[in-house]
């Protein structure tokens, strides 16, 4: 019974994964508002950080996989009889990277939202395309003190 | 192993000095000392480039290996003559645009400008230098926060703030399809190390590395799925056709200097990613050897005429002069991608001979378009006023000659290769098309020859043009001197491109033991 269990909950999982990534590429490119934008992203980014961590998922025979943690210091097999039994770590030691890059980057964009609410009064990217349609004028850039 | 600490230490060295100038902002407010701080560092990182470049061209590969660790298994830099060079460029280009921005740059907050630059900098160095495709994830993301940052930097226009946020939204979405493609190909070798993947990829499972294995799974879908991801983030960097578009928005919302970079440095990660992940990694000798490499090849081929059309055609149309440089960038690198797509080692020469082309000329256009800024504006007709200085009047048309291709600059010497390239590929469709689409812009380059000619010369402003005369004098120098030369450019590129394709070598500089 568990043994075929088991693979079905991970396709249920994995294609629940790449469903999550085409909604959150259809609220990127879809949602008019900026802030729904930046959250559709952070779906996305968070829909990826999981399937990299699901990649590094391994199913050891019927038990449940250790956590990668060397718990058992005195005996000198314990890393190589840990590496048979672990889940892979490597993963989400790249996930860590990605999540503190993701945190950056939305910060940034919700700080340019805000600014850009400020010039314009609003955050919906077709009244921006409108607005900027309308005063066509040269600008000019900033070079004057 | 021996190392080359020089290789390691850039790429720290840029992010260490760019993270370091806004703690000089608590004591020190004058702009004139972040100017010089900017032109020094990137001074320095350009010497170090150089050293570099000529360790690779006299040694060969040359690696560095974070923390000592043994290749597989920490961060292994590998630098083969493609990344030094590009590197060397690009820092190039970046010294320059350091010490024009300081001529150009005149608003408040400069020293976050210049940290953003020196990001820029650093990301683009690590990504030609790193041997770790997780590593070029981190870089890639190093170079877009501070290119997303740099398009912002004018917080006061509307523009440019919706621009900086269409770029970064479209961004994170393509550096996060690399992501995906890292973790995909992590999931079926094993390993983040670019020599090791190669070393597998090229045997095919017959190659078991100590430390990381062999192959899990099915590797060849893997690989095709991991590419044809990797390929989304390649032509969203290098503007090519369906992720063109950012490029026309948010270059002409850039400050000029930075459009520069925009169009000479960001681009070329495009082509090196490119260059790298088909020729080197997988090799017509990998698994990935059959009809699946040729089909990709072909796709983007027609990319990249898609690309090169487009760019012509909406050129000819333009009235700003960024929007249309941007519009040549487009156009441009659609050649480029036309070349490298060949599959021949003529192909990819033309193609990098090309980019070089591309990069030196849009880069001295957009010098000479921010001359015009400064004393007038920055319509086509307002380069009239760059008349009164005869000297970056001539940089002027000597970079919209280049990029259209008249002899005897780069981009005539380029073109023709990339002609001949396609006739020996047996591509005559192509080889037509280039010249079609070639004489498609002329339209567009002939009305900006026109503004420069006869628009009114009458400046608004007046400015002090000695810095701004040097740097066009020098780039108006490189390009004719690499288009009179370009037998010894060639037979270099020759060496670069054959050491690309040498997929043998590259994987047994990288694994450790050899």
């Amino acid at each position: 019974m568990s043994e075929s269990i088991i693979p079905y909950l991970l396709t249920v999982v994995f294609v629940s994964f790449v469903i999550n990534l085409v909604i959150a590429l259809y609220g990127i490119f879809a949602r008019p508002t900026l802030v729904k934008k930046i959250i559709a992203l952070t779906i996305f980014s968070d829909s990826l950080n999981s399937l990299a961590i699901f990649v590094g998922y391994r199913v050891v025979s019927g038990r449940v996989p250790a956590p990668p943690v060397v718990v058992n210091y005195t005996n000198p097999q314990g890393p190589a009889q840990l590496a048979k039994v672990a889940v892979d770590p490597l993963p989400q030691a790249l996930v860590l990277t990605a999540i503190v890059i993701g945190l950056a980057v939305t910060l940034f964009m919700v700080k340019v939202t805000m600014q850009v609410y400020r010039v314009y009064g609003t955050t919906s990217v077709r009244k921006l395309e409108r607005i900027e349609h309308g005063n066509r004028g040269e600008e000019d850039e900033g070079v004057v003190e | 192993m021996d190392v080359n600490v020089f290789v390691g230490i850039l790429p720290l060295y840029l992010i260490a000095a760019a993270f370091a100038l806004p703690v000089f902002t608590l004591f020190i407010k004058d702009r004139r000392f972040f100017e010089g701080y900017g032109i020094v560092a990137a001074g320095i990182a350009l010497v170090i480039s150089a050293k570099v470049f000529m360790d690779v061209t006299r040694e060969g590969i040359q690696k560095y290996y974070f923390g000592g660790f043994p290749p597989p298994l920490g961060i292994a830099y590998e630098v083969d003559k493609m990344g030094a060079l590009l590197g060397l460029v690009a820092s190039l280009i970046v010294f320059i645009t350091t010490v024009y921005s300081a001529w150009f740059m005149r608003v408040k907050g400069v020293e976050w400008y210049y940290a953003l630059l020196l990001g820029i900098e650093a990301g683009s160095v690590g990504v030609l230098y790193t041997g770790d495709f997780f590593n070029i994830f981190v870089m890639l993301e190093v170079l877009s926060i501070s290119a997303y940052g740099l398009v912002s930097f004018y917080r006061w226009r509307g523009k440019s703030l919706s621009a900086s946020i269409e770029y970064a939204i479209v961004g994170s979405v393509a550096t996060g399809l690399y992501f995906l493609a890292v973790v995909f190909l992590y999931g079926a070798f094993g390993t983040l190390n670019l020599a090791d993947l190669t070393a597998k990829a090229m045997s095919d499972g017959g190659y078991v590395n100590q430390w990381s294995g062999g192959l899990f799974g099915n590797a060849v879908v893997a690989s095709a799925v991991a590419l044809a991801l990797t390929m989304w983030t390649i032509t969203f960097k290098s503007a090519i056709f369906p992720n063109y578009f950012w490029l026309p928005d948010v270059v002409p919302e850039a400050p000029t200097p930075v459009s520069a970079i925009f169009v000479a440095v960001a681009e070329v990660l495009g082509v090196y990613l490119f260059v790298r992940f088909m020729y080197t990694v997988f090799s017509p000798q990998s698994l990935l050897s059959g009809e699946l490499r040729t089909y990709f090849l072909v796709f983007l081929h027609i990319l990249g005429i898609v690309s090169a059309f487009i760019g012509a055609l909406v050129l000819n149309i333009q009235s700003d002069a960024k929007k249309f440089i941007a519009y040549s960038t487009v156009n441009q690198m659609g050649f480029v991608f036309m070349g490298l797509t060949l599959g021949t080692k003529e192909g990819v020469v033309a193609g990098l001979y090309h980019l070089l082309s591309n990069s030196f000329g849009e880069a001295l256009l957009f010098y000479c378009v921010g001359v015009a800024i400064w004393l007038k504006g920055r319509s086509l007709t307002d380069a009239g006023v760059l008349r009164r200085n005869p000297v970056i009047a001539a940089g002027l048309v000597v970079g919209l000659l280049n990029l259209f291709g008249l002899p005897p600059f780069m981009g005539f010497f380029s073109k023709y290769m990339l002609f001949k390239a396609c006739l020996d590929r047996g591509y005559i469709v192509s080889a037509v098309l280039i010249l079609v689409i070639t004489g498609i812009s002329l339209i567009g380059y002939a009305r900006f020859l026109r503004g420069l000619l006869s628009g009114p010369s009458e400046a608004v402003r007046g400015r002090n043009l000695i810095v701004p005369l040097i740097i066009v004098a020098f780039i108006t120098a490189v390009i004719v001197l690499l288009g009179v030369g370009f037998e010894y450019v060639i037979h270099y590129l020759n060496g670069v491109v054959k050491m690309a394709f040498n997929s043998g070598t590259y994987a047994m500089n990288g694994v450790y033991p050899p």
